[in-house]
């Protein structure tokens, strides 16, 4: 019975013996690491936090509290995909386990951070072209920089400054009509007022670039705006820019179009052919004048390398390396006189209104080849030269005091005729002699109403000595005129051409000269060789080639 | 006959010296030209050797500039004393006289006023004289036995100096238009994005506790009982107030992440980078709603009304109170998209400024709308927190 009793008791022992677990020996340390973790919790030392549920984990594997302290630390310290580690190692481990609500809330959150670096990586890619559009907009890519942006409106279609900044580059470009469109849908996006003041002005005056591109052309030497209508710039007295003439409209840079001048003697000899170069790229003269904002900044870019200056749009002065200096003197209205400084050159100009931004020369000084002339104009009721009259003393000859006079017909509105007569008395020590010639310039037009032929003829040229000159001078006058007899003109003048002196052997000479006829034509404002009477410029054009209305 | 001649030789050196007394400038104007002088010039006594008489002419020699009129003034000077030079020592004409040349000067032969004034036609008569005269004076070059190409004879006509420039085509070439833009870039034409916005810390807002883990053989006992107890140390008032914040944060926390999920069908980047940051917003907003509960004390207006707030319409009565009532919406969105708020700049950028406004300038909307966006991008700080609490207190008083 004893032994009996005794049994039991050893049987209930060892019962009782394996259900009381053997104390843990880390218990101690385990306790220590996991309060630890809550301490650095506390204080957000998430790394040391985690150090110690780790440490934890490693005394006793697998607990759920410390698997889902850990994987909280580790996500509190962003390093989601350790936590993610950590929190499926719970479920796999405890998928009933007592944390588990705050597990998948938990896991929630960690598929919440991971959609939040997704989008941070779009947002940062997004920032990347974004940057990548200025940056190339810093380096002068226009073209690159507007893809950019274009890109970068694909992937965020609300972003105003996407759109902004197409606006912007679409303005560097040229492009107006689009960078407007662009400013506007920038403003339908835009919510903040702030980012929006000032876009009303920009939006005016790009209309009115778009206005002006419309309607406007650019005078090629300033880049002065002027209407379409006007014949010269008025602020440096360039052109004429007569855009609708079909006879300034002959040579446009197109294929098939040419222009031929042949001069021909008095007896119907080819004096010369010239081909003469185009003018107008791009076709018409209206075409290649048009103002863009553009081919403005060209011209005065183009002006400011030579040496000019501006005053806004306006052109002022000139200066070189070597001191010279030429001074525009402007006027309210248009530019009122040229002054060289080094060499006292002054020239003079005197103008009328015609219209809105339109001023007609009444009178002007021009230089050509260091020959000076004074012109005056006469205009019709079109505002339509009428009448050149042309003064100037020939340095290059005799020193005569020449007269030109061209009187302008027009038929509707085509010019069809010019006729032009010159002339001089001479000096009297030289005999008088006085020259008196007369020329026709006839236009031909096609059924397009395009020029195909400019025919330019001296009908009549004489010269008539009013007595002999003395001396020396009788001898030189017996050397350019052997048959020259006083009150009876110069047999065959025409032929020899006005000679005024001699040079040694050579004749010293005053030409036809048509070069300050330059409004009238652009292919016969030219000097007439010795003997030359006739010259003819022939036009052709490809069929498409239309004038501009 | 002699005396004849005599007397024509006497009347003739009578006539030069009257000339050379003339000053050879233009009469001092009668009043005082406030203009600045715009033309140059220097009359000149011209010899005629037929006559060996001089003729004065005065309005030839304009020139822009004083510089350039002295300039064409000394080069005529030695074009002169290169003909004097030649009928003096070559020919042995000791009587022939050079040009008188007067110094450079304004020019008031274009004055109308002055009566040195000329008009058209006496200056054109004044060319053709000094024209009649350069034309004796080659004729005597030529007797003498000089030929006409001679220096002397060939620079008795000089043009004036013509800079090249003057002299341009009236029509120019247009200059190369290129594609590439003429004015200058700068950075601050362009406008930067405000869509991402990198400047916001990726912090998790996660708003979870520590658990403790149980005595081995608790574990299992444990694992049937109630979900995760905060803390086990916290008094029961502070444990009251955390339940309070517990039952209303979690449920909203759950609210945001169903619209985090639902936001996935969303397919415009755009839109959803939006409801992303409205929804990280929230989050944040509802970390520090829980601290502020947790902190007024559980029998708070804040903790009563958070306590108090069970169904969907007491939630919502509760945050358009704490709000705004324009939160209500985006608040329980119907739609994903629906949780963006619209943009308030005036209240948003300052939030803290619009809450402590005691002039007026924002009315009660805006503060509420203000402690949104307060909680919602910041995480107060301790006496931040106490005063927000104050200012809940009062919205929902």
């Amino acid at each position: 019975m004893r032994a009996h009793i005794l049994m039991v008791v050893l049987i209930a022992s060892a019962a009782f013996a394996q259900e009381q677990p053997a104390p843990d020996p880390n218990a101690e340390e385990f306790s220590k690491a996991v309060l630890f973790g809550r301490k650095f919790f506390e204080l957000k030392e998430y790394a040391s936090a985690y150090d110690q549920f780790a440490k934890a984990d490693s005394l006793r594997p697998d607990d759920p509290a410390v698997l889902y302290n850990m994987a909280l630390v580790l996500a509190k310290a962003g390093r989601y995909a350790e936590a993610q580690v950590k929190a499926d190692r719970y479920n796999q481990v405890h998928p009933g386990g007592v944390e588990k609500p705050n597990v998948t809330k938990l896991q929630l959150e960690l598929e919440f951070q991971r959609e939040l670096q997704k989008k941070r990586q779009g947002d940062q890619d997004y920032l990347e072209l974004f940057n990548r559009g200025k940056f190339l907009y810093g380096k002068n890519d226009i073209d690159g920089a507007l893809k950019a942006f274009q890109e970068a409106e694909q992937q965020r279609g609300s972003d105003p400054a996407a759109v902004f900044n197409q606006a912007v580059l679409y303005e560097k470009q040229g492009d107006f009509a689009k960078a407007v469109e662009r400013f506007r849908r920038f403003s339908e996006l835009e919510s903040d007022p702030a980012q929006k003041s000032g876009l009303d002005q920009r939006l005016f005056a790009l209309e009115n670039e778009i206005e002006d591109m419309k309607t406007k052309i650019v005078c090629p030497f300033c880049g002065h705006r002027l209407p379409a209508g006007a014949t010269w710039c008025h602020r440096d007295w360039h052109g004429p820019y007569v855009t609708s003439s079909p006879v300034w409209n002959t040579r446009p840079c197109v294929e098939g179009a040419t222009a031929t001048r042949s001069t021909y003697f008095v007896d119907n000899r080819l004096a010369k052919n010239d081909s003469l170069p185009c003018m107008s790229p791009g076709g018409t003269m209206r075409e290649s004048l048009r103002y863009t904002p553009s081919r403005q900044r060209a011209i005065q870019d183009a002006r400011k390398a030579e040496g000019w200056t501006y005053n806004g749009e306006i052109i002022q002065s000139w200066t070189d390396k070597q001191g010279n200096e030429v001074r525009y003197f402007q006027g309210p209205d248009y530019l009122d006189k040229i002054v060289s400084v080094s060499t006292g050159e002054l020239l003079d100009f005197e103008a009328h209104k015609a219209g809105e931004g339109v001023w007609l020369l009444d009178r002007e000084d021009i230089v050509i080849e260091g020959q000076k002339y004074t012109s005056r104009y006469t205009y019709d009721d079109k505002n339509r030269i009428a009448q050149q009259q042309v003064t100037y003393q020939n340095a290059a000859a005799c020193n005569h005091i020449i007269t030109e006079t061209a009187d302008y017909v027009y038929q509707h509105d085509a010019l069809t005729s010019v006729n032009i007569r010159g002339g001089y008395e001479g000096y009297l020590s030289e005999g008088k002699p006085k020259t008196d010639w007369q020329a026709a310039v006839a236009y031909t037009y096609d059924g397009n109403g395009r020029v195909t032929k400019e025919d330019l003829a001296v009908t009549s040229f004489t010269k008539t000595y009013d007595q002999r000159p003395h001396g020396a001078l009788r001898d030189e006058v017996s050397k350019l005129y052997n048959s020259m007899r006083a009150k009876r003109p110069i047999e065959n003048a025409i032929r020899s051409g006005d000679l005024c002196a001699t040079a040694g052997t050579l004749m010293v000479a005053n030409y036809i000269d048509l070069r300050a006829f330059y409004a009238m034509s652009p292919n016969l404002a030219i000097t007439l060789p010795l003997g030359v009477t006739r010259a003819t410029v022939t036009f052709t054009y490809p069929d498409s080639f239309r004038l501009p209305r | 006959m002699r005396s004849l001649r005599l007397l024509v030789v006497g009347c003739a050196v009578i006539a030069t010296a009257a000339s050379a007394q003339q000053p050879l400038v233009c009469p001092a104007p009668t009043s005082v030209s406030s203009r600045p002088c715009e033309l140059y010039h220097y009359h000149v006594q011209l010899y005629r050797p037929e006559t060996k008489q001089f003729a004065e002419v005065t309005g030839v020699n304009q020139c822009a500039s004083e510089s350039a009129c002295e300039q064409v003034r000394n080069a005529q000077m030695r074009r002169n004393a290169g003909v004097v030079d030649y009928f003096k020592r070559v020919r042995q004409e000791q009587q022939y006289e050079p040009d008188r040349f007067g110094p450079c000067h304004c020019d008031l032969t274009i004055d109308k006023a002055s009566p040195a004034f000329l008009t058209d036609v006496q200056r054109l008569t004044q060319i053709r004289t000094g024209e009649d005269v350069r034309l004796r004076i080659r004729e005597k070059l030529l007797d003498a036995g000089l030929t006409s190409d001679n220096e002397l004879v060939r620079t008795l006509i000089s043009p004036p100096p013509s800079l090249p420039l003057l002299g341009g085509p009236k029509l120019v070439p247009l200059p190369n238009v290129g594609p590439a833009v003429g004015s200058a870039t700068s950075a601050d034409d362009l406008k930067s994005t405000r869509v991402t916005d990198t400047s916001k810390p990726v912090v998790i807002s996660l708003d979870l506790p520590l658990a403790d883990p149980a005595a081995p053989a608790e574990q299992v006992a444990v694992a049937e009982a109630e979900p995760v107890q905060a803390s086990s140390t916290a008094q029961p008032e502070t444990k009251e107030a955390e339940e309070a914040a517990e039952s209303f944060i979690s449920y909203e926390t759950e609210r945001i992440q169903n619209v985090l999920k639902a936001s996935s069908a969303i397919t415009d980047a755009s839109v959803k980078s939006r409801i992303f940051e409205a929804c990280q917003e929230r989050i944040q907003l509802l970390s520090n709603l829980r601290t502020l509960i947790e902190g007024s004390g559980v029998r708070s207006r804040l903790a009563t009304a958070a306590r108090g707030a069970q169904s969907e319409p007491d939630r919502v009565a509760f945050v358009s109170r704490l709000f705004g009532t324009a939160i209500a919406k985006p608040w329980a969105p119907k739609d994903a998209s629906d949780v963006i708020l619209e943009p308030l700049p005036d209240v948003e950028s300052d939030p803290e400024r619009v809450l402590r406004d005691g002039g007026g300038r924002f009315n009660d909307q805006q503060k509420r709308r203000a402690l949104y966006a307060l909680l919602a991008r910041y995480q107060p700080t301790s006496d931040q927190q106490l005063w927000l609490i104050t200012v809940i207190d009062s919205f929902l008083r």
